[in-house]
């Protein structure tokens, strides 16, 4: 959106350290085109350093789509036909009801209020794959591609993630899909597979990681497919009550120190669950603790740096969503500092990097970006906070099968 | 990914990097592929398997490269379980697993944020013969030395200890807590994670204390919370720990009971006198604060958040409210001031005052 004359001046003052710190506030621009452009050549290509997040693809298409869509460009780069083709292969990764698996009838008696114990021991061999139903992050377990998704049960490890299906549904939902292949039945069910009897949520089936990341995305997931019945709200709610440290911040897990992600996680699934004055023992005293994690960015835990990401973490943590008040905040904070700091971290050729003349990368650039939307940056689209979609995505939600005459 | 560094390079340099790169990814997807091969086999019955040494390689080759694709971790136990530890004696089972604890050292150093490094560990000291949990305590706390705020370093210690209470007392066990992190408090006061840890802990020992010792332990702890406020008047860790000591009136508008404010109301509960009397004597003590540090800010915070507790804590008359508002003006505008990235809050806790 800036003009180019513009950010060249600024890039030469920048890089002359003596007029570093007499560059005014105001004169920050955010080179919208170098975002595009870095967020463009990501989606076509990621080098190997990210090749250890292979299994975790989804979540970063989610940042490249996502970063495009609040900069408005995903229907100007992209066309019908290529988004069709990656709504496609989102799709591909869908893990479905095995075609051996029980009938409806079975199923039903299985969810049903008849006394459940003997069922519950039997429930996974009944069921087949039905508790690692979802999205996987990308073809990692090998199976041949299909948009149809896939209805094996061959291989043990193949299993759905909340993180990917979470990510997966944001991602049809910012390339206009309207969720029509979804199955929203397994997905919901192989919900009830993954939370543990402390309210937490592990990542997969026998999953070793549960923490309130997984908690949040549970919660999303059943916002986005307007079905809450595969999750126990109140051992929700509670998890994130004993999250709380004697800072009225929220961690990870109970006994694990204020976290700016965790809180975020924390605030946004007791919005989506419309919790959150059960949720939170002092709203005041939580927004006390956010509020103090501004350095000039913000830090995601006392006395730590700041980094790019906790401008989104704290700052959506604090802003209001739509149509569900979450804190209402983010108007004490120093908006201009929060800038200044991201000016710092904006990559020469595009995206965001956690801290100054570090190498961009992908997921900070999602976050840099969300951070300045919240900001309201001219040229760019409204943050949903508790689904973290733009505002356009979120209209698509409304128009997706599941929202329109259920 | 994260955090590395900006390098300058030539194309030629590019070009090279690029071509070692492509080698690099190829070797990973062989690797990949054969060990999913030597799982799997092509049988939904299972019984090509190939539980072997040579399987297990596979795995520790991928592993080295990239210790978060948890599907090989889960191949790494199965092969363990069904295959080199299968009948295998005592001896060469703890062999094997201790063997394990070291490959998972190495790869450590270079991934000390790994969930699936942390959880495979678990599942080797779970299924070995003979654990040495005090020997894995000794270890993590070396680790929490090199990164005070690892917050997995933390999770684990936590779990270990409680592996540790077979063997060792209650008592003796928050004590050795209380030693770590008043050690990790005295070499730096900014340690949140210690601090944390404490807010966990304290509650424990007071439970089972006598009303002498709950004194001497209170006075303590107010003791370690003043020394570091009074050395570095700017650190926050310090001063929110001081606040939960102090304890908070329950008028929060949630259903259900505050947990947080239970803890440490257990803490004020054994100092003698009413809570409107040790805030009045806390609040005089940080005015004498405010003379030397004019410019504290989390002084005047404290002192603005105390003075709201005893409008709290105390039935007050007309004029001891209105000097309370006054007091609490005052500290308003020297905070917008101060603390001006946070003024907007200022000026409405302003407006509101009466």
């Amino acid at each position: 959106m800036a003009s180019t004359d513009c950010n060249n001046e600024n890039d030469a003052l920048e890089d002359d350290p003596l007029t570093e710190d007499l560059l005014p506030t105001s004169n920050i621009t955010f080179d919208k085109d170098k975002h595009v452009m870095y967020f463009k050549r990501c989606m076509a290509y990621l080098p190997e350093p990210y090749t250890n997040n292979d299994t975790n693809r989804m979540t970063l298409a989610f940042f490249g789509l996502g970063g495009l869509d609040l900069l408005n460009m995903i229907e100007t780069i992209y066309s019908a036909e290529q988004r069709e083709q990656w709504i496609d292969w989102i799709y591909a990764q869908q893990i479905l009801p095995d075609k051996d698996n029980p009938g409806k009838l079975l199923n039903t008696l299985l969810r049903s209020n008849v006394p459940r114990l003997k069922f519950q021991s039997l429930r996974p061999w009944l069921e087949l794959n039905r508790h690692i139903c979802g999205f996987r992050g990308s073809p990692f377990s090998g199976l041949p591609y299909s948009r149809e998704g896939c209805r094996e049960s061959r291989f043990p490890f193949d299993a759905a993630h909340l993180a990917m299906t979470y990510t997966a549904l944001c991602s049809l939902l910012i390339l206009g899909d309207d969720f029509s292949r979804i199955d929203r039945g397994a997905i919901i069910n192989g919900l009830t597979y993954l939370q543990k009897d402390d309210g937490s949520f592990t990542q997969t089936y026998h999953g070793m990681e549960s923490d309130m990341r997984f908690l949040y995305c549970a919660c999303a997931i059943s916002y986005m497919l307007k079905d809450f019945s595969g999750i126990n709200i109140e051992k929700c709610v509670d998890y994130i009550r004993r999250s709380q440290g004697y800072d009225y911040g929220i961690g990870q897990k109970p006994g694990l120190e204020s976290h700016g992600g965790s809180t975020y996680c924390a605030i946004s699934a007791l919005s989506l669950l419309n919790k959150i004055d059960e949720g939170l023992i002092s709203k005041d005293r939580t927004i006390f603790w956010l509020l103090s994690r501004q350095v000039s960015g913000f830090q995601g835990r006392a006395n730590k740096p700041e980094d790019t990401c906790y401008s989104f973490w704290i700052g959506a943590s604090l802003k209001p969503s739509f149509d569900l008040k979450i804190l209402g905040a983010f108007d004490y904070i120093d908006k201009e500092a929060n800038r200044l700091f991201l000016s710092t971290t904006q990559g020469r050729q595009g995206g965001f990097s956690k801290w100054p003349d570090l190498i961009p990368d992908i997921m900070h650039a999602y976050m840099g970006i969300a951070g300045l939307s919240l900001m309201d940056e001219p040229g760019m689209s409204t943050l949903d906070c508790a689904l973290n979609i733009s505002r356009k995505a979120r209209q698509n939600l409304e128009n997706s099968v599941f929202w329109q005459g259920d | 990914m994260h955090g590395r560094r900006r390098v300058k390079s030539t194309a030629e340099a590019e070009r090279a990097r690029r071509e070692k790169e492509a080698v690099k990814i190829q070797e990973y997807r062989q690797l990949v592929e054969n060990c999913f091969r030597m799982e799997i086999g092509c049988c939904p019955q299972r019984s090509n398997h190939e539980y072997t040494q040579n399987a297990f390689e596979i795995t520790t080759k991928i592993l080295w490269q990239n210790p978060d694709f948890y599907t090989i971790w889960n191949f790494r136990r199965n092969i363990l379980i069904h295959g080199l530890l299968k009948d295998a004696p005592e001896d060469q089972r703890q062999g094997l697993l201790s063997e394990e604890l070291v490959f998972l050292q190495e790869i450590f150093q270079s991934n000390p944020k790994s969930y699936w490094i942390f959880n495979h560990r678990r599942w080797c000291l779970e299924t070995m013969p003979i654990p040495d949990w005090k020997k894995e305590l000794y270890l993590v706390e070396k680790m929490l030395e090199l990164d005070a705020r690892n917050f997995h370093g933390w999770d684990y210690r936590r779990y270990v200890k409680s592996k540790l209470v077979n063997s060792m007392q209650p008592k003796e066990l928050l004590q050795t807590d209380l030693d770590f992190t008043k050690k990790k408090l005295e070499q730096n006061f900014s340690n949140y994670s210690a601090w944390h840890q404490r807010s966990k802990l304290l509650p424990h020992l007071l439970s089972d204390a006598s009303e002498d010792e709950r004194k001497r332990l209170i006075d303590e702890e107010f003791g370690i919370a003043k020394s570091a406020i009074y050395t570095d008047p700017d650190d926050q860790s310090a001063w929110l720990y001081y606040w939960w000591l102090l304890g908070r009136e329950p008028h929060h508008t949630s259903v259900r009971d505050d947990s947080i404010h239970e803890e440490s109301s257990m803490a004020l509960a054994t100092v003698k006198g009413d809570r409107s009397t040790i805030l009045a004597g806390e609040i005089e003590e940080l005015k004498e604060l405010l003379e030397e540090e004019s410019n504290s800010k989390w002084c005047l915070q404290t002192l603005m958040h105390f003075y709201q507790e005893l409008k709290y804590a105390k039935k007050l008359d007309d004029s001891e409210l209105y000097n309370l508002d006054n007091e609490m003006e005052e500290i308003c505008v020297r905070l917008i001031k101060i603390d001006s990235m946070r003024a907007r809050r200022y000026e409405d806790i302003r407006n509101n005052l009466n």
